[in-house]
């Protein structure tokens, strides 16, 4: 369970997040939509303690994020899986190291349960016979996918996607919908999306906010955003239609 | 004009306050798996040692050949012993030019590089991403890079002392001034123990502000790859300016 409580943010001055409430429930995989520029980053970089509200609280579980030491932040975030936009691959190491890198510094299996695990997860992301290349070689569709391998080698509780599927073509985009539609379905893993992509919420999300002028205009299901009543809510899903 | 003032210095408190509150944390944290680590540190140290090896030499060489130059040219003066040059060349060497050289072709190469790499690892997320997986960043990161720094710098100074002192026996041996037995002989007598220590405290100083302040600088760098430029070219800078204060500060406290 991640509760997001009247949480404000602004950088400068200059007010992003002005009271923002919503929850989200095990097994879960709750999507952020909103205008670009509306602070789905800064509010999903809340929810990993990467960044902390001026006013408001995060819980994750029971715990707040903003009352842990660093090295109790450090341990909460072993159960937290993210994927980064860019991928945020590690450059200077293999796909394999990259990987394997959670696992190692956590950890002390032996090399061979490592190899295992990691093996495991490039092969769900259909990558495995890149295991020794490095992340300059690859793609941005390969990249993307060997970071939600890294992401979810360690069976994380919690998962967070920014733009996951964002540059990407519809089918790797519709690869990567099915292997986080599996990863919170299956496997009970709360799931966090950010998302350009109304295909992609509309087809795999379980609830969806509406990040709007600081606030969550809208919380619902996908059923409840589909019957839309709210002017800005339904406006913003005719501007995005075209990606239906 | 006061007040500009006034807010420089509180900027330069807020950098240091960060800077040490980095390294705090840099060495704090746990040191991780070893094989990983291991891995890490040697790869830094074949980047600061073994690969500005080369560099560092020929620096000294020719500082090492040109001091010895100047020296004889000084010499002019019938009075002066002919061995002087060999006193004043060694200990220069040592004392001063050995670790200040080495210093500055580092604060060239390894902390613009330095800077550069946590730059880009910090505009692109990666710094994130270390932190979301629950792996401290500064001790992952900066920790390696300051240790293969201080670890190294000592053997890059000893190699500058020595290949400058050979250039400047070199030199005085060719130059029809002085002879060889006279330069060793001036050499010997003003050598001290204390010189090679107090070259060595530098090195150990100095490897230390160019690696820390490159990772202090890289590490919060902000803004895309302008930031990166920005931060390397500041880490040079800085490094330089660092190196120059320190050194006067410890000829100051042990000579
Ligand atoms: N570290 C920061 N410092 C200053 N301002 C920031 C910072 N991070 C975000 N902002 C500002 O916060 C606002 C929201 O940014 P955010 O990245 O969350 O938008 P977004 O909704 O994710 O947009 P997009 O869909 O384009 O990715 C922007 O105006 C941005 O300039
Ligand atoms: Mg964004």
């Amino acid at each position: 369970m991640i509760e997001v409580e009247n949480v404000h943010k602004g950088f400068d001055g200059t007010p992003v997040l002005e009271g923002v409430d919503f929850e989200i429930d095990e097994c879960n995989l709750f999507a952020i939509v909103g205008h670009s520029g509306s602070g789905k980053s800064v509010l999903l970089r809340h929810l990993v303690g990467l960044l902390q509200p001026d006013q408001g609280h995060v819980r994750v579980g029971d715990t707040d994020l903003a009352t842990l030491s660093d090295d109790e932040l450090e341990t909460v975030r072993t159960r937290f899986g993210m994927l980064f936009q860019g991928g945020a691959l590690f450059d200077s190491m293999t796909v394999y190291d990259n990987v394997s890198l959670p696992l190692r510094l956590h950890t002390d299996q032996p090399e061979s349960e490592i190899e295992a695990r990691v093996m495991e997860e490039l092969e769900r992301v259909e990558l495995r016979a890149a295991a020794d290349q490095t992340p300059a070689s690859l793609s941005g569709g390969q990249v993307k996918r060997v970071a939600l391998a890294r992401a979810i080698v360690r069976k994380p509780q919690y998962l967070f996607y920014d733009e996951p599927s964002s540059g990407l073509d519809p089918e790797t985009s519709s690869v990567i919908d099915a292997l986080i539609k599996q990863l919170s379905r299956t496997l009970c893993r709360m799931g966090v999306m950010v998302t350009h992509d109304m295909h992609s919420v509309l087809s795999i999300a379980d609830q969806v906010g509406f990040l709007h002028e600081g606030q969550m205009r809208f919380v619902g299901t996908v059923e409840e955003l589909r019957a839309c009543t709210d002017p800005v809510l339904c406006d913003f899903l005719e501007a995005n239609a075209y990606q239906l | 004009m006061i007040s500009a003032l006034a807010s420089k210095v509180v900027t330069l408190f807020q950098h240091v306050g960060r800077f040490v509150r980095l390294l705090g944390e840099a060495f704090g944290s746990p040191i991780y798996d070893g094989p990983t680590y291991r891995q890490n540190l040697a790869r830094e140290m074949k980047q600061v040692g073994v690969e500005s090896l080369p560099i560092v030499a020929i620096a000294a060489a020719f500082t090492g050949g040109v001091t010895t130059e100047q020296t004889i040219y000084q010499m002019r003066y019938p009075l002066i012993p002919e061995s002087t040059v060999g006193a004043i060349v060694v200990p220069s060497v040592i004392l001063e030019f050995g670790a200040l050289i080495t210093a500055f072709i580092l604060a060239g190469r390894v902390s613009a590089r330095i800077a550069a790499e946590l730059g880009s690892m910090r505009t692109n997320g990666q710094i994130d991403a270390l932190s979301v997986m629950g792996i401290s960043a500064s001790g992952y990161l900066v920790w390696p890079r300051v240790l293969a720094g201080v670890i190294t710098f000592p053997f890059l100074y000893i190699v500058a002392s020595v290949v400058g002192g050979a250039a400047g026996f070199g030199v005085a041996a060719t130059s029809g001034t002085v002879t060889p037995a006279e330069f060793l002989s001036g050499a010997r007598s003003f050598f001290t123990g204390f010189m090679a220590v107090y070259g060595l405290v530098k090195a150990v100083v100095f490897g230390f502000l160019i690696t820390a302040i490159a990772c202090y600088v890289g590490f919060y760098t902000e803004g895309g790859a302008q930031g990166v430029g920005r931060s390397a070219t500041r880490a040079a800078v800085t490094t330089c300016m660092f190196v120059l204060v320190a050194d006067y500060l410890l000829a100051l406290l042990m000579l």
